[in-house]
């Protein structure tokens, strides 16, 4: 009996000390993210990223790629330019691709998203229009769900569930909910509902003589301000963060509500005559590509144009009325779980470049720990939770490089973090 | 954002029977050269067509074929090709449009699980952006969108 006993001790010990590391680094103050030279060195970028020209404009984007890091390390890729999925091997090293376009259920009928790892088995990937195609981590195609709304995120949740952020237009109004989904059975519950209406808020409009809509957002029209984020804790649970208020609600797979708390980040920063300022340059500049391209405009694309503009700028003043925006700036901007299970909260900062976390232990959420951020010399860090995801201590990135002239400025990369 | 849109039943049955415009007549090999899907459609409906042509033409009785206990050569009235009645290639074209619409439907349900509107695609574009809102805000984003006149999304620009 003593052995068992000491070893569950030992391992216990042993998960405390792993779990304090991370933390241990953070309350030293800023951590450095020191770039592992030894990852991906096989990788020709070149080669790899050949889509990274991809431009938006053709309804692609080559820089937009997103990861998920399954349990032994291996690394799943998506592009915004390819109907497939990238993978490399837990040194970073490009392994294979697969997956392609079509109409079969096993195809790829708008390019994916790889969102998760299911039960430690499957690579879960999603589309625009509900697709979610299923694939063991061989990248052998297994099960196709098909959902019949828009899912926005998901997050992979123990017992073969997994949760979806789903967006519907219904007649008169708009419907945006949480969903949780049995990858067997495909039973759904829905945990959380949100209607608003269907007109335009936040946005300036223009119609063309020939019946077109051109629209443009206004500052706080962006998703990512109050739509809630889905996050799979340690134990497979699923919390959802609200940007918005702080607040954080864990359910379990089931559906159940087990906790709701509010993390507040720290005082909330007022938004400035000087950054409603910016906003309006940011505008005036779009204004003045289409003045240039009224210049050499003809025909049905000048009358377009000229009317665009006409009532582009009748509106561009919105930019600068405090009434657009509001008072103050959202409590979280960005949450994520370490792999020690430290929960990570983001505020906004009052610099661009800069981010500042507060972090939490799981077991007691309530409890702020200290706070950090996160330093980079060579890369912008995106801390989205597609493009920065812990693993075993380290985080693996796919960044953009600070270096503008780098012929391929994305990478993936893994970090040390430096105490 | 450009719109390779997937032609429809109708045009691809169109362009089989050459009845479209020579303008977009050109269009479909481009299209088809980019679009798996719609090769596959265009490949099925002509295998429908070469069995539509088989079933109706009525395969000649070759003289070696005659066996025991006949003995003897067909006369040339008995070796005539079956005649088909107006009754018999109904119940063909019944049957192939009824095949034909089970495909289209199996196929239609394949590819099609939901449909967004236009300002979801914009929504879609600006989640999956995959940028955090501190970078949103610094940014000073600016999302625009066009659509044409039907509602379809032409262009999408995030700025």
């Amino acid at each position: 009996m003593k052995k068992p006993a000491l070893f569950i001790a030992m391992l216990f010990c042993g998960m405390i000390a792993n779990s304090q590391n991370l933390s241990d680094i953070y309350q030293k103050g800023p951590v450095l993210m020191k770039e592992d030279a030894g990852f991906g060195t096989q990788n020709n970028w070149e080669k790899l990223f050949y889509d990274i020209d991809a431009s938006r404009e053709q309804g692609e984007d080559g820089k937009n790629k997103a990861i998920v890091v399954a349990p032994d390390g291996t690394i799943f890729m998506s592009h915004r330019s390819r109907h497939s999925i990238s993978v490399f091997d837990k040194n970073g090293n490009f392994a294979k691709e697969f997956g392609k376009k079509g109409g079969r259920e096993s195809d790829f009928v708008y390019m994916p998203y790889v969102v998760g790892i299911l039960g430690d088995k499957y690579l879960a990937t999603s589309a625009v229009d509900g697709r979610m195609l299923f694939f063991d981590l061989n990248g052998k195609w297994v099960k196709t769900i098909k959902l019949d709304y828009m899912p926005l995120d998901n997050a992979m949740l123990r017992n073969n569930k997994f949760a979806i952020l789903g967006h519907t237009s219904w007649k008169s109004k708009i419907r945006r909910f949480v969903a949780i989904k049995d990858f067997n059975t495909g039973d759904e519950t829905i945990i959380w509902d949100h209607f608003e209406g269907m007109e335009i808020k936040n946005s300036i409009q223009t119609r063309t003589p020939s019946g077109g809509i051109n629209t443009w957002s206004l500052p706080f029209s962006h998703p990512s301000y109050t739509q809630p984020k889905l996050l799979t804790t340690p134990d497979g649970n699923l919390a959802l963060v609200f940007p918005g208020t702080g607040e954080i609600k864990v359910y379990s797979p089931e559906g159940k509500l087990l906790k709701s708390i509010v993390l507040a980040t720290g005082e909330r920063l007022t938004i400035t005559q000087g950054e409603r300022e910016a906003y309006y340059n940011k505008a005036l500049e779009y204004l003045k590509t289409m003045e240039k391209e009224l210049s050499t405009a003809k025909g049905t694309k000048r009358e377009n144009l000229e009317q665009t503009i006409s009532q582009f700028k009748q509106q561009i003043g919105k930019y600068l009325d405090p009434a657009y925006y509001p008072e103050k700036l959202p409590e979280i901007s960005q949450a994520m779980f370490d792999s020690d299970n430290n929960l990570l909260v983001f505020a906004f900062t009052k610099e661009s470049g800069e981010n500042k976390f507060m972090f939490y232990s799981y077991n007691n959420l309530g409890e702020k720990i200290g706070s950090s951020s996160f330093e980079s010399d060579k890369y912008n860090l995106n801390l989205s939770n597609s493009k920065f995801v812990f693993f075993k201590g380290d985080v693996i990135g796919v960044q953009m490089l600070k270096d503008e002239n780098s012929k391929i400025p994305v990478r993936l990369v893994r970090f040390g973090l430096a105490k | 954002m450009k719109t390779n849109k997937c032609f429809s039943d109708n045009e691809i049955q169109f362009y089989l029977d050459s009845e479209l415009s020579a303008e977009s007549h050109q269009e479909f090999p481009k299209h088809l050269a980019e679009c798996e899907k719609c090769s596959t459609r265009i490949t099925e409906q002509r295998r429908w067509i070469e069995f539509v042509h088989t079933s109706l033409k009525g395969e000649e009785v070759e003289k070696d074929m005659v066996i025991p206990p006949f003995k003897k050569e067909l006369s040339p009235a008995k070796s005539k090709p079956i005649k088909l009645n107006f009754r018999f290639l109904l119940k063909i074209a019944a049957v192939i449009a009824l095949l034909v619409s089970v495909y289209l439907i199996a196929e239609k349900k394949e590819t099609q699980a939901y449909q967004p509107t236009a300002q979801e695609l914009l929504l879609w574009e600006e989640t999956m952006q995959g940028d955090d809102a501190n970078q949103v805000w610094h940014d000073r984003t600016i999302t625009a969108v066009e659509t044409n006149s039907a509602g379809e999304v032409v262009n999408i620009e995030i700025n």
